[in-house]
């Protein structure tokens, strides 16, 4: 609750077009951005239990997206920098739920469902302010519509896993996290520059650790969900949260 | 008038830097390192799942003790020390002199390996020990559950940066007292190790998953809980329920979660925070 105060407080105060509330003289301009979401190809690698993985469909539910100064610490940066962090750093602290965000800088409300296995997804825009950016929170909302390619779930993954035996597996699977994935990083300092944040999802993240053969049950079709008490569910929700299944980047230049 | 303005600036600096005070940094492992971690009793903090913790040593390596402003150091350590804070305490870590009285608001410290760190209370084999292995921590200890024991030696070699140390009660930083002295405490939780969620703070105290993982080599259970035993225990194979990540990336075994917990050990003045900046 305190953070969403902090949000709406900061975004009301970049209501004006400059403003210093950083202190120490840093300033802040109102400014916005659009959000766009993509996948990167699952390729055909087996994943860490051996399974070669075929989807034929994989939708989620995305958004809200909130900003932040915060950066993670808990996690590597792709390549190693002076001053790099690597788990939760910034303005965590020490405590479980060290990872503190810090001021809010942005948000996007809007949730869509994005087809993972299609073109590139516009979220929407964001409205924000110029500032050091550590990381984002990002929210897999479950949809109230039981229909539709989501069917009442934030994320649906339709396909097929086979095992070096040749077993198949037919899969249709759904998650839902109960809370947002807090500490994914973004570190950009931004300013005016034109530009969109691209948020790409990475599909083996949430895929790797399953093993399919703890699936059973399957329906009269053949086709397998993930009991609750099983592995492969148990590593799916953790793929899922892992703030490192979300590389969010900053692409210069306006949206084509 | 612009004599005036340099007055007043003068005035300013004088009343900032009226007299000196000492500072003295202690490190202190509580009774959690000191004595033990015990069952959790109705509401007392302690092992969900019914084990009790000794730990026979822990050694940190402190170093980079800094107290500044955002635009002025006041001191800093040069010299890392060894402490093992299963020892009595509190012990001095450093103390520095004739410091502006005045608040100086930014307290930090590392824990962290240094080739060149000296003992501070620890024995030199614990000192050497540290300094060959490239460890900022270790701990060695016994879990007891029932008739059943299992002993843990863990090193680790993470390099963790405590910045923006406050206290709930004292506020950030540390005042220096004119003509006086002021104690600051870098105290050290050692319950955090066996936290089942990175995230939450609603974590638990557990040890059940860790004594399962006692299972490798050709012994098989021995009694020794390694940390190779625990990297071999995937998060998935463990209860949903059980170690959350809260969604801290690349933490995939029991191994990678507690040395993700060792990072957050470090604490200022009790109960305060710092913010843990990893290197």
């Amino acid at each position: 609750m305190k953070r969403r105060n902090m949000l709406r407080g900061a975004l009301a105060v970049a209501a004006a077009s400059s403003l210093s509330f950083f202190g120490c003289g840093s300033e802040a301009e109102r400014r916005a951005f659009p959000v766009e979401v993509t996948a990167t190809t699952l390729s055909e690698e087996r994943n860490e239990r051996g399974w070669r993985i075929v989807l034929d469909s994989a939708h989620v539910s995305v958004g809200p997206v909130r900003f932040f100064e915060g950066r993670v610490l808990l996690s590597s940066r792709p390549t190693p920098r002076f001053d790099w962090y690597s788990l939760i750093g910034g303005t965590a602290h020490a405590h479980p739920g060290h990872y503190i965000p810090g001021d809010a800088l942005g948000e996007l409300l809007e949730t869509h469902t994005v087809d993972l296995l299609g073109a590139v997804s516009v979220l929407g825009t964001a409205s924000a302010v110029t500032g050091e950016y550590g990381s984002l929170e990002l929210t897999l909302t479950t949809p109230m519509e039981t229909q539709g390619a989501l069917q009442g779930h934030a994320v649906r993954v339709v396909g097929t896993a086979t095992n070096p035996d040749g077993g198949q597996v037919r899969f249709d699977v759904n998650a839902d996290l109960p809370k947002p994935v807090a500490g994914v990083r973004f570190e950009k300092s931004l300013g005016m520059e034109t530009g969109r944040v691209r948020l790409t999802v990475d599909l083996r993240k949430w895929l790797d650790r399953i093993d399919f053969a703890t699936a059973t049950d399957p329906d009269a079709d053949g086709v397998y969900t993930f009991p609750a008490d099983s592995q492969a569910r148990n590593a799916l929700l953790r793929g899922v949260e892992d703030t490192t299944a979300y590389v969010v980047t900053w692409e210069e230049g306006a949206m084509q | 008038m612009r004599n005036w303005m340099l007055g007043l600036s003068c005035l300013g600096l004088v009343a900032c830097s009226d007299g000196t005070g000492n500072v003295t940094f202690t490190t202190y492992g509580e009774d959690f390192i000191e004595k033990e971690i015990p069952a959790a009793v109705g509401e007392e903090a302690g092992f969900v799942d019914g084990w009790t913790v000794r730990f026979q040593k822990f050694v940190v390596v402190l170093s980079e003790v800094k107290v500044e402003t955002h635009d002025e150091v006041a001191a800093q350590q040069s010299q890392a020390r060894v402490f093992d804070v299963h020892k009595p305490g509190p012990v001095v870590v450093e103390s520095f002199k004739d410091l502006d009285a005045k608040e100086w608001d930014r307290i930090s410290y590392a824990i962290a390996p240094v080739a060149s760190a000296v003992t501070g209370n620890a024995d030199a084999a614990d000192v050497e020990r540290m300094k060959t292995d490239g460890l900022s921590v270790r701990v060695v200890g016994t879990a007891t559950k029932g008739g059943v024991t299992k002993q843990f030696d863990w090193g680790f070699t993470t390099n963790t940066l405590y910045e923006h140390c406050e206290s709930p009660e004292l506020g950030a930083g540390v005042t220096v007292p004119k003509d006086g002295e002021e104690t600051v405490q870098l105290t050290i939780h050692g319950d955090h190790l066996f936290f089942d969620d990175l995230q939450s703070p609603d974590a638990k105290m557990r040890f059940d998953a860790m004594a399962a993982a006692d299972k490798l080599g050709i012994a098989g259970a021995d009694g020794v809980v390694t940390l190779e035993e625990l990297a071999a225990v995937d998060l998935t194979e463990l209860p949903a329920e059980q170690y959350g990540t809260g969604g801290a990336g690349n933490v995939r075994n029991l191994r990678d979660f507690v040395t993700a917990l060792v990072r957050t050990a470090g604490h200022f003045r009790g109960e305060g925070e710092c913010s843990p900046k990893s290197r």
